[in-house]
């Protein structure tokens, strides 16, 4: 038998690029200056990990959801309501509101998964516009749009204040670190390769003896809870928000977030949600236009880009330095 | 017998696609299901792989009964099927196409996967090392194995199926036309290698049109006609029946002949 195959290569190099990362993040947190880049960044890092867990239901199992926005909402409003009235450490509160929303996601799951397609995107987004409704309406628990959610207190750990921007830099980056070995493991293994397969023909998979909805509903709870993380991490960094944030929009964002990075590598989610979390302040005078900019990125790179745009640009980049490499 | 089926039904509103079908396959043999088009063939496959559910009857695959069972129940129980237009994976690698295949012989679930616990790595060699088996026990050359399955040429895609199929660990393995799109060459050697399958002890069911190689290679021949079974026997028996014969004369010459000259 061949020694370790091209596969443990793959695998490698994508553990090379966390070591990347977390290199990158050590070194921005304690080099960048402006508390804006950082507070850029620090958004982008949180919708990088909630892109993930979309990355991981749309990019690899196939499946569509316009409706993340109820799971971020959920990890938000279970973290800030157990850190302001319950008083539970962050980290668990952290903790907890994730499984929350997984467990959310399961439970939702698994009517939903009966559908397919354009059924299972009009479902979910229906699905989102009623956990955002009652977000809104539900005052006594969420304070609905107005006045919301007011001083969730600041991150710690074990006593130490983490609540300054540098340091929910770090942990952010952490979580995003984690978040994104965790989702290569499962990329590179024999659960990531089922769903990969799903996604390319669903008889095919059932008859290699793969019960394709447990799976899909795996994938799914998956992603419910990576969006549960991000909200939970944005509702102590945001301190105050309201219902607002959980609109259909956040959802539409997080998918075009998957879509412009990559459907086949979770790299394209850390670059998909910088590239959307950044955008809008370039777009600033355009504000009422923001869905439409979004719906014409959508359909451009649909078309023209099916990998997604971050893909394209690696390739491009890859064509580009092998060209000049062999004159 | 390894797999029987009795008195299968499939009705499609007033068509009845599958009527009273029964068959037997038995290990070590090629049983070929032929007939003219729209005679049920494929309906009957995708009834015995669980694809679609059956409006009556029974199968029983080792002594238990499976009737209505989902394919992936079906593989547990060691049925495995390839399919008519080659059903692979977009965007996968010939090789991890194959591990796929080896998936029940794995174990880790989600959590241990994404925590790539101890005994991952372990069980990622054994399923490539299945795999690899299976590729090259379909002869597949091993400078393929990281290219796109899609990028594949049609005959090595059609190989790739049966690995697939293969590193399941199956005892029953179901092709629904293998020879469809090959040049005569590819199908000869499919043909051989599916003869060797048999030989090794597989129960293949065969849905074919190319009549030289079902012939060639089956020790067993079901031949339907408009959802009914007409005949049932060996090459030589189907060959001289006479319902056969005029089942092929009454829809086409040209395959008429090509069935009475194999």
């Amino acid at each position: 038998m061949m020694a370790r195959s091209f596969l443990a290569r793959r695998y490698r190099s994508d553990l090379m690029g966390v070591a990347l990362l977390a290199v990158a993040v050590v070194i921005g947190g304690s080099t960048i200056v402006k508390s804006y880049h950082l507070t850029m960044l620090i958004y982008s890092g949180i919708y990088a990990i909630a892109a993930l867990g979309m990355f991981v239901l749309f990019g690899i199992a196939g499946q569509i959801s316009i409706g993340q926005a109820a799971f971020f909402g959920v990890g938000a409003y279970a973290s800030a309501l157990a850190a302001t009235h319950a008083g539970i450490p962050p980290v668990l509160a952290v903790a907890g509101s994730t499984a929350m929303a997984a467990a959310f996601g399961w439970l939702v799951s698994r009517p939903l998964l009966r559908l397919t397609t354009n059924y299972l995107a009009m479902a979910t987004l229906a699905f989102g516009v009623i956990c955002f409704i009652l977000f809104a309406q539900l005052r006594s628990l969420t304070g609905g749009i107005d006045p919301g959610i007011v001083a969730t207190p600041g991150f710690s750990v074990a006593g130490f204040d983490l609540s300054s921007a540098r340091a929910m830099f770090f942990v952010v980056g952490a979580a995003l670190c984690g978040t994104i070995l965790l989702v290569l493991n499962l990329v590179h293994s024999r659960v990531g390769r089922a769903l990969r397969a799903l996604k390319g023909s669903e008889v095919a998979t059932a008859g290699l003896g793969i019960d394709v909805v447990r799976y899909k509903v795996a994938a799914f709870t998956l992603a419910a809870g990576l969006a549960g993380l991000a909200g939970a991490l944005f509702a102590y960094f945001q301190s105050a928000f309201n219902a607002s944030v959980f609109s259909v929009g956040l959802s539409i964002e997080l998918l075009l977030m998957v879509i412009v990075g990559s459907v086949s590598s979770p790299w394209g989610a850390l670059f998909g949600a910088l590239f959307v979390t950044i955008l809008p302040t370039f777009l600033e005078d355009f504000e009422q236009y923001k869905l439409l900019i979004y719906g014409v990125i959508l359909t451009v790179v649909m078309i023209y880009m099916p990998d997604g745009f971050g893909s394209t640009v690696v390739q491009l980049g890859r064509r580009l330095t092998r060209r000049t490499a062999t004159p | 017998m390894t797999l029987v089926v009795q008195s299968f039904a499939k009705r499609y509103g007033g068509l009845v696609a599958v009527d009273g079908v029964s068959l037997t396959l038995a290990p070590a043999e090629v049983t070929a299901i032929i007939g003219p088009n729209g005679a049920g063939k494929t309906t009957l496959i995708n009834l015995m792989s669980g694809v679609i559910l059956p409006d009556g009857g029974s199968m029983q695959l080792f002594g238990a009964d499976v009737a209505g069972a989902t394919p992936h129940v079906l593989a547990e129980h060691g049925l495995t099927r390839t399919y008519q237009s080659p059903q692979l994976f977009a965007e996968m690698s010939v090789l991890e196409t194959v591990m796929v295949g080896a998936h029940l012989s794995g174990r880790a679930g989600f959590l241990s996967a994404m925590l790539r616990l101890g005994a991952i790595r372990r069980e990622e060699d054994e399923l490539e090392a299945r795999a690899r088996a299976a590729l090259s026990r379909v002869g597949l050359p091993d400078d393929l194995l990281d290219r796109n399955t899609t990028d594949l040429a049609y005959g090595h895609q059609r190989r790739v199926e049966i690995a697939r199929a293969l590193a399941t660990g199956p005892k029953v393995i179901l092709l629904d036309e293998p020879a469809a799109g090959l040049n005569p060459k590819e199908t000869h050697e499919i043909a051989d290698l599916i003869s060797d399958l048999a030989r090794e002890g597989y129960a293949v069911g065969l849905v074919e049109h190319d009549m030289d190689m079902v012939m060639g290679i089956s020790q067993h021949v079901v031949v339907m006609n408009f959802g009914r079974k007409i005949a049932d026997g060996t090459v030589d028996e189907i060959q001289s029946d006479p319902a056969v014969i005029e089942a092929y004369l009454g829809t086409s010459e040209g395959e008429a002949a090509h069935a009475c000259v194999a």
